[in-house]
């Protein structure tokens, strides 16, 4: 019985390393500017 | 080690871990509690849901960061071992966080809904085109999903049961647990974010959990070729000078199809075993020899090293291996004997 989970740990982990910072890159990339307290839909004043 | 059936074996070391982690939960959540409010945006005060959802959110969050870290500092640093030693109450306990996260964000999300929680969970954002707006919750929930067949498989029946290999293989998803946290927090409570404190948590997490795991798996590539290239012909092969062996230490030797192979000294004489210990595949090689037994690093299983047996009552055994000395060097018998078989030790002198 060998210690295979050793390689893929090392597999997943070298992945993970770049996957994690791309996601959170992309996540702050998408990110709106602004006051995000102001409603997104302005109703008209009413006539 | 454990006996047939092996219950909860609690000691006080366990419930001092225990204790020290729900303290370090309780002190946490009570501070974010108490200070978030003092915080808030005058104009826009958070409510009490919101603050009770950060607060065990991040939490979890930052429990599962340490919990992923506790494995390659074990393998990078002994005096991190400690922290191996109960990981998996680490573990449940964390799930425990992360489940009283989803029951606060449950009791507040759908409040105003008509549907029911669970259907309104599912089908109230089908935003699936786009990335903003995307229903992260669902990655949250694949996370608890995980995290929950973690915890309910962490007791030790579940490890006899699956074996080895398989538990080992199966947590090995706390990785995805990880993954689709971060989705959850990237797409969720970071769009949302208004000061950079959450985007510097995650940045550091990942940094440590990424980091740590790749350099413990550098380390050990480079010292598993190191030993693999320390032999040579068949059949026996040569383990390496009886003077690199430490009393109560062991060199660990790579056959040539990777079975790896723990060679102990112990009172003058020599032993060899599988570096693989029975209870979680433990690295047999880097513990030493506690009162006449060799004692697994990571949790404390104990084998004899001339049979390989673990001490009654207890029934774990482990492959043992033929061994002998010529011009100071050691040879190994690549060929395993069966577990629990009794080999003469070697003298050195």
């Amino acid at each position: 019985m060998r210690r295979r989970h050793r390689a893929m740990h090392r597999t997943v982990w070298v992945i993970l390393a770049v996957l994690l910072p791309a996601i959170l890159i992309g996540a702050m990339s998408i990110r709106r500017d602004g006051p995000t307290e102001a409603p997104a839909i302005r109703l008209a004043a009413p006539q | 080690m454990s006996a047939r059936y092996k219950p909860v074996g609690w000691n006080p070391s366990k419930i001092a871990y225990d204790a020290v982690l729900l303290v370090v939960i309780l002190l946490y959540v009570g501070m974010f509690l108490w200070v978030a409010p003092r915080f808030q945006h005058v104009t826009l005060p958070l409510d009490a849901w919101t603050i009770r959802i950060d607060a065990f959110g991040t939490c979890a969050f930052l429990l599962l960061t340490l919990l992923l870290c506790i494995g390659p500092l074990a393998r990078l640093d002994p005096r991190c071992l400690p922290l191996l030693y109960n990981r998996r109450h680490f573990g449940v306990l964390t799930c425990g966080v992360a489940l009283t996260h989803v029951y606060v964000a449950f009791d507040w999300y759908f409040t105003a809904s008509p549907m029911d929680p669970y259907v309104a969970l599912l089908t109230a954002n089908t935003s699936f085109a786009r990335l903003h707006g995307f229903p992260f919750e669902l990655f949250g929930v694949g996370a608890l999903l995980v995290l929950l067949l973690l915890a309910s498989t962490s007791h030790d029946f579940w490890l006899a049961f699956l074996t080895p290999p398989l538990w080992k293989a199966l947590h090995m998803a706390s990785y995805a647990a990880y993954l689709l946290v971060v989705l959850h927090v990237s797409l969720g409570a970071l769009q949302d974010a208004r000061n950079p404190l959450l985007a510097v948590v995650m940045t550091t997490s990942m940094v440590c959990v990424a980091g740590l795991h790749v350099i413990a798996g550098r380390r050990e590539r480079t010292r598993d070729r190191n030993t693999a290239s320390s032999h040579t012909a068949a059949p026996w092969v040569v383990a390496g000078p009886v003077d690199g062996i430490a009393e109560s230490r062991a060199i660990v030797v790579h056959l040539a199809d990777g079975e790896p192979v723990a060679i102990f000294r112990h009172a003058g004489r020599l032993s060899a075993v599988s570096n693989l210990c029975a209870h979680q595949n433990g690295p047999l090689g880097e513990g030493r020899i506690f009162d006449g037994c060799i004692t697994c690093p990571w949790h404390g299983y104990q084998y004899r090293p001339e049979d390989g047996c673990a001490p009654p009552p207890f029934t774990e055994r482990l492959a043992t291996y033929r061994l002998r000395i010529e011009n100071g060097m050691v040879l190994l018998d690549p060929r395993a004997n069966p577990p629990g078989n009794f080999v003469e030790p070697v003298s050195v002198a």
